[in-house]
Order: structure tokens, then sequence, then C-alpha cells
């Protein structure tokens, strides 16, 4: 009788031990599809929105992402959505300028050929600029102006004041002003942040120590630039291997992807 | 007497193993059921995804593509003919007119187009619809811009289950809120209908046979321009004259005078733009060039030439061949010969300029304005293109289908540099060789005395300067060939004035990702 149970018992064990193994194996399983998916989620919206984007800026410590797309959909508060905001969700119908460099196609927003900065000072001027006082607020994109750059303050129809200094000086820059979307992604603890015009989206959350790497690459000469990013985990049963196994169990499971701006560089 | 109880023990070990095996199979399914909806996600939903703006990208090929016939097939171009997997094209419907709303100064017509489906992809999988419509016209040049929307769909095939977001939080929905499934009905049309407030084909179901994935674009193509540079050969090089110059200045300071050796004129830089592009590796200089030069598998340095900027040997280029343009209704024929032409009813705008068709080979051609007004006119030549004389204020633009043979005297521009509103006297006479159809080959000879002041578009002619003329403003042709003391000045003004198109590019990319 002592016999039969000890070794019930042992094999009650067995089955008990084997249940919870099996739970963490089906569960790690579970937990790295889990993750794979969300590195597949990250890519796809960074990739979205990159191709669409007029610039693309990626930051370190901490890792940031910023695109400028434009703004294809009226919304309420445009100059465009009508008396009675008619015009709002509707697609946007572009206006086109042209210099000695060729066209540029605009949603809701407006170039300008003729702007001069300096570096390190935040005053634009544009002889053909018509700025007026209800141009503060409006986003400026251009070579020589940093990426989340508005118009602060009006001086008059020529010069306005910048919400932050030029980093380059020139003349005869093309600038863009307004209506356009700024698309930032950042990470915050555990979760991967979508912010566009300051509606916050979470698109993915992890306990795996999910870190991605963004680095955009400018091609001037060709006036484009590409994204490249790649995405890695640290998977929940490699969490007791020592620091280089676990740096191992990371790069494995690198996901890679480069997005291409469709649109012309601007800045 | 023994009591056994062997048969208890038994069922509760059976009681014990059913139980464990059912825990396990639970746990086993749930994995199971977890993996199936995230491969599910991971293969089908987002390669449906994907492919769907695959097949909304191949829309706007196919839109692109017919944008382009504009200049190189315009009597193709959105053909209503076709059926399969090349349906044609339709002309606007009432249900679904021009895209609207307009930016103020937006000049839109009611010239749209749409085609589709076009079916592609894995057995049919993917289908595109493509709308074309010229949403622009510039008042200026007259030149035409074209807005392409296309939709692809894509077939989701697999489970018809969303993902799985249980990793997000309670008020964000991840992969169903980028990656949207259209399971029952098209979420476009239910939501926001075409998208630009017009009323959809009441015959066209809002509902979808099968779970599908849907993207939209749209891509703004703008015209290629005649003269996007000062000198361009497709074929061999052989220039300046030994004695002569290649140079540039901007007329709207006024009339040319050599100042590229003199850095203290306040026209300096603009005197070094004198570029020359040749297509191919046959370059010979005579005199200096100020301006850079690029050909393609060239052997040119700096050395042992008077080349002012830089050189690059690894600049390949094409440019297309110049098709005959559609004659407007209420054109106005001229015979072979001698004409004279005074428009007596308007002087013509860009968009609609005094349109004029010479039968035959034109042996002098005189146009004057209307009352010194700035004048418009368009002229076709079916022949060979002599003498050109244009009075002050007009701007003629003549293709020729001929050759050109003439005193660069004979070319006589009387419009004059710096003048508001058109600056470049050159600008103000365009010619345009239009590329014989039987491969021939065109040719273009200017003979002293004199100097011209036009700009030249002759993709398939053999251009060749002799003696002593200087041409003031743009050149492209096959292949040019100057001698002696001829020169070519570089009008930079030409930049702005651009030219007919000849091509179009794509410049603008947006996906509606609602």
């Amino acid at each position: 009788m002592s016999v039969a149970v000890a070794i019930g018992g042992f094999m009650l064990a067995a089955v008990l031990i084997t249940s919870v193994s099996l739970q963490k194996s089906f569960n790690a399983v579970d937990n790295y599809f889990a993750t794979h998916m969300q590195q597949i989620r990250i890519v796809d919206y960074i990739s979205r929105d990159a191709k669409r984007s007029y610039v693309v800026t990626s930051a370190t410590g901490p890792q940031s992402v910023t695109c400028t797309i434009p703004n294809y959909i009226i919304a309420t508060g445009d100059k465009d959505a009508g008396g009675s905001n008619q015009w709002v969700g509707k697609r946007r119908t572009p206006t086109v300028s042209s210099n000695a460099n060729g066209y540029t196609v605009n949603y809701g927003s407006r170039t300008v050929n003729d702007a001069a900065t300096t570096s390190g000072a935040s005053t634009l001027t544009s002889t053909s600029g018509a700025f007026t006082a209800s141009d503060v607020g409006l986003s400026v994109n251009g070579s020589g102006i940093p990426t989340g750059t508005t118009i602060s303050a009006y001086t008059n129809a020529t010069t306005v004041t910048l919400s932050k200094n030029a980093t380059g000086t020139g003349t005869g820059a093309t600038v863009t002003f307004g209506a356009a979307s700024t698309v930032t992604y950042t990470i915050s603890g555990q979760s991967i942040l979508r912010t566009e015009n300051g509606v916050v989206t979470t698109i993915a959350s992890s306990t795996d120590n999910l870190l991605p790497d963004f680095s955009d690459v400018q091609l001037a000469l060709a006036n484009t630039e590409y994204l490249n990013t790649s995405i890695t985990f640290l998977p929940i049963f490699a969490t007791n291997l020592n620091s280089t196994q676990q740096t191992t169990e990371r790069t494995g499971t690198t996901l890679y992807s480069t997005a291409y701006l469709r649109n012309k560089r601007r800045g | 007497m023994k009591v056994q109880q062997k048969q208890a023990n038994a069922g509760s070990t059976i009681i014990c193993a059913l139980s464990t095996i059912l825990i396990i199979s639970l746990i086993g399914a749930n994995v199971l059921l977890n993996c199936a909806t995230r491969y599910n996600a991971s293969s089908k939903q987002v390669k449906g995804w994907k492919e769907a703006l695959y097949a909304a990208e191949a829309g706007g090929d196919i839109g692109f593509n017919e944008v382009r016939k504009i200049c190189s097939s315009p009597g193709t171009a959105f053909s209503t003919s076709g059926s399969g997997s090349a349906p044609g094209w339709t002309p606007s419907p009432g249900f679904s007119p021009v895209p609207t709303p307009n930016p103020a100064g937006a000049t839109t017509t009611a010239v749209a187009y749409s085609s589709g489906p076009y079916y592609l992809g894995q057995s049919n999988s993917l289908q595109t619809m493509v709308t074309v419509d010229k949403f622009y016209t510039d008042p200026a040049d007259a030149q035409d811009f074209y807005r392409i929307r296309a939709t692809g769909t894509a077939r989701l095939f697999g489970i018809p289950r969303v993902g799985m977001d249980d990793r997000m939080d309670g008020s964000t929905r991840g992969d169903a809120w980028l990656r949207r499934i259209d399971f029952a009905y098209n979420r476009y049309k239910t939501t926001f209908g075409d998208g630009d407030n017009n009323a959809l084909d009441p015959t066209d179901p809002k509902t979808v046979s099968a779970p599908q994935m849907t993207r939209r674009i749209e891509l703004i193509t703008v015209p290629i321009t005649a003269f996007t540079g000062a000198l361009k050969a497709t074929g061999t090089f052989n220039g300046p004259g030994s004695a002569g110059l290649i140079d540039s200045y901007d007329s709207k300071n006024g009339a040319y005078t050599f100042v590229a050796n003199n850095p203290a004129s306040p026209y300096y830089s603009d005197s070094r733009n004198g570029d020359v592009s040749v297509g191919t590796s046959n370059f010979l200089e005579g005199g200096p060039i100020y301006g850079n030069l690029t050909t393609n598998g060239g052997t040119v340095s700096k050395s042992g030439t008077s080349i002012s900027g830089t050189i690059d040997n690894n600049v390949p280029f094409t440019i297309p061949p110049l098709v005959k343009p559609a004659n407007p209704s209420g054109y106005t024929t001229l015979s072979s010969g001698s004409n004279s032409i005074t428009p007596v009813t308007a002087t013509g705008t860009s968009l609609v300029p005094n349109w004029y068709v010479v039968s035959g080979n034109s042996s002098s051609l005189t146009v004057n304005s209307v009352g010194g007004a700035d004048t418009l006119v368009t002229i076709v030549v079916n022949g060979d293109l002599g003498k050109i004389t244009i009075a002050n204020h007009v701007k003629a633009k003549i293709y020729f289908t001929g050759n050109m043979s003439v005193k660069a005297s004979n070319v006589v521009n009387n419009n004059v540099d710096g003048t508001s509103p058109y600056l470049s006297r050159a600008g103000q006479l365009q010619i345009y060789g239009i590329s014989p159809t039987d491969g021939s080959t065109q040719t273009i000879d200017i003979s002293p005395p004199g100097n011209v002041w036009a700009t030249i578009y002759a993709p398939n002619a053999d251009m060749s300067l002799t003696g002593n003329p200087d041409w003031f403003g743009a050149i492209v042709v096959h292949n040019f060939s100057g001698n002696g003391n001829t020169g070519f000045h570089y009008d930079k003004e030409i930049a702005a004035i651009k030219g007919i198109a000849i091509d179009y590019q794509l410049a603008s990319y947006v996906e509606d990702v609602r």
C-alpha cells in the first residue's frame, strides 16, 4: 500500500511538473508569437507613415521617429473646412506651386521659394510670404528648419518668428507653411506610442522588452530619404539566461524594415 | 474474509489521468487557438493588407501610364475601348463628378475618367480601380496637372476573424486599428461615400461578397517641361566654335553681356550656368564652357579643357520624342510658302492661343501683334521651316515636321529682354521640331550672319551652327555641332518659362488611412 501510494504520488508529481512545464512552454510560445505580432504592427505603422511623409527624422536617447505628413483630410478648424464645416472629413484638393527647381504639391499648405534664415536665429523672412497674424501656429518645414517648428509670432507680411532657431543660413530656400500632420513614435515604459497631432495611440505594449531602433538616411542628391527600422525583444523564456545568452536570444528576434519616402524630401 | 477495494482505487486513477489530460488539453487548445489566430493575422491579414497597397499602387501605375500618353500618344490616351483585363476608360459619370472641394484658384474642368476593376494577383484575388482627373490648369503657361486616385482591394483568406489585441490597453485596438477588415460592408463606401461628398453609384453595392482589405492612395502628376537645362544633346556634342563660348545670363537684368570672366560684375553669378548635358560619351569641346558638363560614359576631365564647372561622366538621360499636337477646333489653315499673320479676333491666351496650321513648307512666317498687345500664337508647319519674324509682344510656339535651314539673321525676334511680363526675349519664340515618324533624322542648320534669340526643342534633330551666329536661349536636340565663332548663351529665365509638357512625373503621394 505504501509503495503504491509513493509511486502514485511520484507519478502525480511528475504529471504536475510536466503540466506546469508544458504550460510555461505554451505560454512562452504564445508570448513569443504575440510579441512578434507587435513587431510586425510597429513596422507596418511606421512604414505606412514614412512612405507618405515629407520628412522623417529619427533620434536616439530616447529612440523616436518624427514624420511630417501632408494633411490630406480636411478637419474641423481648417481654413478650408467651409462655413458650416461642410467639407470636414473630405479629401483635400492640393495646390501646386513652381520655381526653377520644379513643382511643389501642397495639401492645405503653401510654399515659398524665397525664404531667408540665419543659423541660430528664429527670424524667417520671405518677400512672397504674405504672412498674416492668423499664420501663428502653422507648422514650418524646409531646409534649415528643425522638425516640429511652428510660427510663434507674426511681425509683418514678410517676416515671422519661428518657435525654434534655424539650423542653417541661406536665402532663396523652399519652405512650406501649415497644414502638415506630425506623427511621432516614442517609447514609454514597455509601450510604443504613436502620437499624431497630440492624439496618443498605444500601438504596442509588451513585457518582453520590445526595443525598436530607428535610423533615417538622407540621400541629398536624390532628394529622398529612407528609414531603417529594426525591432528586437527578449523572449520570456530567456530572462534567466546570462547577459551574453540574452543578447544572442534578442538578436535572433530581430525584424528589419526599410521604408522609402514616396514624396520628395523637404527640409 | 478479506475486503477488496481495488476497483475504487482504479477509478480514482482513471479520473486523475483524465483530469490531467483534460487540463493539459485545455491549455494546449488555448495555445493552439491563440497561435492559429495569430498565425491568421500574421500571415493572411498582414499579407492582405500589404497586397491591398500593391494593388492600389498598380492602379496608380495604370493611371500614371495613361497620363503619360497625353504627351507620347495623345490619340490613345484615356481610350474608352477595352475589354477583359484592360477595361478601358469611362468619362466621369454623373453620380461621381470631379472631386471637390477645390482650393481658390483651381480651374478644375469636367475632365475625369475612371477605369477598372483590374484583377491581378494569385487567383485574381486582388483588384484595383483608378480614377484620373485634371484638377488644375495653370493659366500662366497652360500646364495641366492630373490627380490619380487608386483603390486596391485584397481578398482576405484564412479565418474571418480580427487579430488578437490583448496586449493593448482598454481604449486602443492594435491590429484592427491599423489593418481594417471589411467583413460584410465596404467601410469606405459606408462611412465616407466617395470621400468627396458625392453620391455613390446607386447600383454599386456597399456589401462585400467575401472579407477583404482596402487601401486608397492619391498621386499627383506634374508635367516635365521641355526646357530643364541650358543645352542638351542626346547624341553627340561638338562645340562651341573654337573661337566661341558657352555661358549664361539672366534676361531679367536686361540684354546679354559677357561677364563670365569678371567676378566684380553683379551678374557674374548668372554667367556660369551654361550647362551642357550629353547623352552619350561623344563630347568634343571647341571654345570654353562656363558651366557644368555631364556625359554618359565620357572621359572628359578638367585637364585639357576649359570647363568652369563640375564634370560628371556618369549621367545617362533620355528625352522623349515630340509628337505633333492635336489641332483645337477653330484653327486657321494657311497655305505653304510665305505667310504674314495678324490675329484679328483676339490676342489669345496661354490656355487658348491663336492657332494656325501651315499646310506645307514655310518659306517665311511673320507674326504681328494685335494692336501692340501681348499676342499668343501657336503655328504648326507641316513641312520645312524657313524665315521667322515675330513682332514685339508676340509669344509664338512654332512646330515643324520637316527641316530648318536658315540664316540666323532670318530668325527675327523683336521682343526685348527684361520687359515685363515676359522677361525673356528668347522665351517668346519657342521652336519645336516634331520627331519624324519614319525614323529619319531632322536637320536644323543655322548659318551666318546674325544671331538668334529663341528656344528650340527638337529631340530627333541634328543641329548645326556654322560661321559666327550666337544662339541666346535654350537648346534640346539630338546631335549638336558648332564651329568657327559660334556660341551659345543660356537665358536662366527659361527655367521659369519651362516650355511645353513633354512627359509627366509623380510629384506627390498620399494614402487615405482612415
